[in-house]
């Protein structure tokens, strides 16, 4: 019995040691490290030419990814590497799985390989993503269609890539309408214009007997809303791009403009001078043709925006003798100024993101394009030149297009990731201005 | 009733304890209440040669090519309306209609442009200032770096400055110097996610584990519940590629002390550069 309780005591005290000896010895301390700076480089990526066993389909398979090389490299988040440094051929890659240790090789973080393959309906077009380094495939879909639809297919792989490797939803199968302008000055023709957002498909809407100016695309759907002085009239006018059937917003009894849709695409925000020289924001419902004024101040308020969520539009207007951006609620309620800054500030536009404001400036002698934060925080001028206006946002509010003009004239179009670093003119037969983005292609 | 036999063998077995709980505090406690000799002097030495030329010269650099640009004579070139004999048309900033056409419009409507839009624009009264933390930045910001240029046929390769008071979290088996050579060298290789949503805030981690040759045996996401927002997995990958990315291979580590650096966690922090 003795015995017994001595063995006890010693197994006791031996798991009192063991116990000991666990605490005392040091815990195993991982390595933290924090990596609070970086790069800002495009990603190299490698895109091969989609196989085909068909030579014409082939044919459209180098298109395609022509077409999808040239979207990535513009947004300039993109860097695809020299073709002829590829190790594997294009058409073992989805027949054999891609050799990653030759993608590597060659520095490519991202490989992109498909394949173009005619049939009764049309064409089918696969296409995968692989990320090289990591070694797994990203993304992996199929399109069919007729063969003249290549370019829409093009673009919707590339906003696929895009977006699976920024997170940002894609913007390549949009397209822009601007104001295409020729002729002397005293004597502009100005037309309404549209074409693809990489240039592409571009026609002309109207023939330029009317003056035309300001369109704006209804977030929802392909439609614009624009200002034509139609018989000497200038009027607000709203135009189905896919009916080509125009009407009317209505008859008012001052002068229209600046109009500019609501997120649901179901009312129009504009302005209105009635009598002076004064401006007040209205809002029209399309369908009942109801009528609210929004602002109610003797001074200029115009260039109204909606937030994308609708509850609010960003303004401008000089009731503080100086032109300012405004914040009002989408009834008309709590206006407040959100820019503080040195200079003028004007043309807001919201971002269908929500998170920026878009405006022009004019500081010291020049034109500022910029962006900052709906309460007026963060703000950042983020190109210039003697004359920079007419922001629009992309669908995913990440790139910004505008137009520019210098001393002796001559509009351009550029376009500008909202980084401030990409900034590329968007070349147009024609002199351009007002561009207007569309929503994405449904 | 206990024998004398069996009392000395229980305080043997209570001597023997005692002692062994003394000796084992004594050969694996007392080690590391302090640290090693070796441990000791070595960050002492490397932390005066590298860390202050890293952490302290480099912010001076940037002040100093930031003062350049505020002496600089003339950072904002005149607008050319001041040049020309009359007032040129101003280029309004209303999203009205241009001059030509307001006047038109005007004409139709008997209104005149207010004289706001007429007045041209003042002359730049001063350089803007430049902040040196703009250097930190990979966003562009013209009001704070006047002479950038306007426009580029290839999108600018920045590295981001310095983030001066950002040493990040140190380790016991690295000292600051070799945290600071690992460091700068991932820095080097991450692609930061600067144009993503409230990209400040995506802050990943990643779980390293490394070979014996300093190259990455694996590299996994830490905080895989946030995966499902496309943007915080977009950022999560682009971390992950960052310590996967053959430049970055073999990790800047001491070749000698693998069992120290054999697994690790870095966290990936954009705010400093956004």
């Amino acid at each position: 019995m003795q015995k017994k309780s001595n063995s006890n005591f010693v197994v006791r005290a031996f798991i009192l040691v063991s116990c000991f000896l666990f605490l005392a010895s040091p815990a195993k301390a991982d390595i933290h490290v924090d990596i609070t700076r970086g790069i800002s480089q495009p990603i190299p990526v490698a895109i091969t030419n989609f196989a085909s066993t068909d030579s014409n389909a082939a044919n459209v398979g180098n298109e395609i990814s022509g077409v999808v090389t040239a979207d990535l490299e513009r947004s300039g988040l993109f860097h695809q590497l020299n073709p002829s440094s590829f190790i594997q051929p294009a058409d073992q890659i989805l027949a054999q799985g891609p050799r990653m240790a030759d993608w590597k090789a060659i520095g490519a973080q991202a490989l992109v390989a498909g394949t173009v393959t005619p049939g009764p309906g049309g064409l089918r077009v696969e296409f995968r993503l692989w990320d090289t380094l990591a070694g797994n495939q990203m993304a992996g879909l199929a399109y069919t269609t007729t063969e003249a639809n290549w370019r829409r297919i093009a673009h919707k792989i590339a906003d696929v890539i895009y977006n699976r490797i920024t997170g940002e939803t894609g913007y390549f199968d949009t397209r822009i309408v601007y104001i295409a302008e020729s002729g002397p000055v005293t004597r502009r023709v100005k037309r309404l214009a549209i074409m693809d957002q990489d240039g592409a498909n571009h026609k002309f809407l109207t023939d330029g007997s009317d003056l035309v100016l300001t369109p704006r695309f209804n977030p929802a759907a392909q439609e614009i809303t624009f200002m034509s002085f139609r018989n000497g009239r200038p009027r607000v006018y709203l135009y189905n791009l896919e009916t080509g059937q125009q009407r009317m917003m209505g008859e008012f009894p001052g002068m229209t403009f600046a109009p500019r849709f609501a997120p649901d695409g179901r009312s129009v925000v504009f302005s209105l001078i009635r009598g002076g020289s004064n401006s007040d924001i209205f809002n029209m419902d399309l369908a009942s043709r109801h009528v609210k004024q929004l602002t109610n101040f003797p001074a200029i308020n115009t260039g109204g925006s909606y937030s994308p969520d609708g509850r609010q539009v960003a303004f401008e207007s000089d009731r503080s003798a100086h032109q300012q951006i405004y914040v009002m609620d989408a009834d008309g309620v709590n206006p407040h100024r959100i820019s503080f800054g040195d200079g003028r500030y004007g043309t807001p536009v919201w971002s269908p993101r929500g998170d920026l404001i878009a405006f022009t400036k004019i500081q010291g002698g020049q034109f500022y394009l910029g962006v900052m934060r709906p309460d007026g925080s963060g703000e950042r001028l983020i190109t210039q030149a003697w004359h920079v206006e007419g922001p629009t946002w992309a669908p995913n509010g990440r790139v910004l297009m505008y137009f520019k003009e210098g001393p002796s004239g001559g509009n351009k179009m550029y376009s500008i990731d909202l980084t401030g670093m990409n900034e590329r003119e968007v070349v147009t037969p024609l002199d351009a201005s007002d561009p207007a983005w569309s929503p994405l292609l449904p | 009733m206990m024998t004398a036999t069996e009392d000395m063998r229980g305080s043997f077995a209570t001597s023997f304890i005692v002692h062994g709980l003394i000796f084992a505090a004594l050969i694996i406690g007392l080690p590391h209440l302090r640290p090693p000799p070796l441990e000791l002097s070595q960050p002492i030495a490397i932390d005066i040669v590298d860390v202050g030329p890293v952490t302290t010269t480099q912010v001076q650099g940037t002040g100093q090519i930031a003062k350049q640009n505020n002496n600089a004579p003339a950072p904002l070139p005149p607008p050319p309306k001041q040049s020309a004999p009359e007032p040129a048309k101003p280029a309004p900033i209303k999203e009205q209609p241009k001059v030509d056409e307001r006047k038109a419009l005007d004409d139709l409507i008997g209104n005149e442009v207010k004289k706001a839009d007429k007045t041209p624009p003042k002359p730049a009264a001063k350089p803007a200032q430049a902040d040196p933390q703009q250097f930190d930045s990979l966003l562009k910001n013209l009001s704070k770096a006047p002479d950038q240029t306007q426009q580029t046929d290839a999108p600018p390769v920045k590295t981001a400055g310095p983030a001066a008071g950002s040493p990040g979290i140190q380790s016991d088996k690295l000292t600051i110097s070799e945290t600071d050579a690992l460091r700068r060298q991932i820095e080097q290789c991450w692609n930061v996610p600067t144009g993503a949503r409230d990209a400040g805030d995506l802050i990943v981690e990643i779980h390293v584990v490394v070979n014996a040759d300093r190259t990455v045996q694996s590299a996994d996401i830490v905080n895989t519940d946030k995966m499902s927002d496309p943007f915080f997995r977009a950022a999560a990958e682009s971390a992950q590629r960052a310590i996967l990315n053959p430049k970055c291979s073999p990790l800047n580590l001491p070749p000698d002390r693998a069992t120290d650096w054999h697994d690790m966690t870095l966290r990936f922090n954009p705010k400093d550069v956004l």
